[in-house]
């Protein structure tokens, strides 16, 4: 088991130096010349403004998502539910009052 | 002495980012032809990043690729950090794409190992003297196996094993580069590693 971690080991350091040692190649003049060509190609840059209205749109949306999630939670605790309604109807009496008057 | 280099180096690298800094001004304000400059300064860094990471048929390619790339984004360039930094964590990021587009296309490289890449696998594995170490991950056979080891690892994975355990960026590069919080760059850096092992245990047929 050590053997086989410290196998292991040593190749993993094995490819990190063999990685490191590539050799790679320099750029030609007519690639300097093709990116240039690419370059001119395109349309003008990408400006700033656009992160900038993206972010503050973003933002928006989701100031406007929480303060809806917060309405909606300060509404679900506040607003009473039928039966809590009900209950406290008769408790105040209003039912009574209201069946007396109607004579229901 | 220490203190007078790290002051020129300081002083070098300002310059640099005010020279770049108005080179990308002139660029923004129209003058197309003044990236050229920044091309012709950048791009050896660029081919040594892209071509430790792509084929050396598609090297060119991919480099090209990243200038077009930071031209286009140039707006997004926050003068305030290295010109040189900002484009290879887009050169980074393109090698990135090239994988995942070869990946979902099936164009990757076979799986299996060639017996002199099975011999330079045992070779290094044995233990070796530290010259003779070098020699070996000199050899043509290891780059071979490196590249078919990192074609197995998903496109993240890869850029992770190699910013992290083969360049040894910090951890704060990889997470500009892959622009991901710096948790989440350990967490997957730790796993990416341990996928690297089970490859590697694989090659060397480890149960």
């Amino acid at each position: 088991m050590k053997a086989d971690k410290d196998k292991t080991d040593r190749v993993e350091q094995a490819l990190a130096e063999a990685y490191r040692r590539q050799r790679t190649y320099g750029p030609s003049e007519a690639w300097h010349k093709d990116v240039m060509e690419s370059v001119r190609a395109q349309s003008a840059p990408n400006t700033v403004v656009f992160p900038i209205e993206a972010r503050t749109a973003w933002y928006a949306a989701c100031t406007a998502a929480a303060v809806a999630i917060v309405v909606a939670a300060v509404g679900v605790l506040v607003v009473p539910s039928d039966a809590r309604l009900a209950w406290q109807l008769q408790q105040d009496g209003v039912m009574s009052e209201w069946v007396l008057q109607t004579g229901e | 002495m220490i203190d007078v280099r790290a002051a020129a180096l300081a002083t070098e690298r300002n310059d640099r980012m005010g020279e770049d800094a108005g080179i990308i001004r002139a660029v923004l304000d129209g003058d197309v032809d003044a990236f050229a400059v920044l091309v012709r300064r950048y791009s050896q860094r660029v081919f040594e990043v892209v071509g430790r990471r792509v084929p050396a048929n598609d090297l060119e390619c991919v480099a090209q690729a990243a200038f077009v790339s930071a031209f286009r984004s140039l707006g997004m360039y926050e003068p305030g950090q290295l010109f040189e930094h900002w484009l290879l964590r887009i050169a980074r990021r393109r090698c990135c794409d090239y994988w995942r587009d070869r990946r979902r296309r099936h164009e990757l490289p076979e799986a299996g190992l060639s017996d002199d890449q099975r011999q330079w696998l045992e070779r290094v594995s044995a233990g070796l003297r530290w010259d003779e170490f070098e020699r070996e991950c000199q050899r043509e056979e290891a780059v071979e196996v490196v590249h078919k080891a990192l074609a197995e690892l998903d496109p993240e994975n890869r850029v992770l094993v190699e910013c992290i355990y083969f360049e040894e960026l910090p951890l704060k590069e990889v997470a500009a580069t892959l622009e991901w919080s710096l948790s989440k760059v350990k967490v997957r850096a730790f796993r990416a590693r341990k996928k690297l092992r089970q490859i590697i245990e694989r090659l060397l047929d480890i149960e």
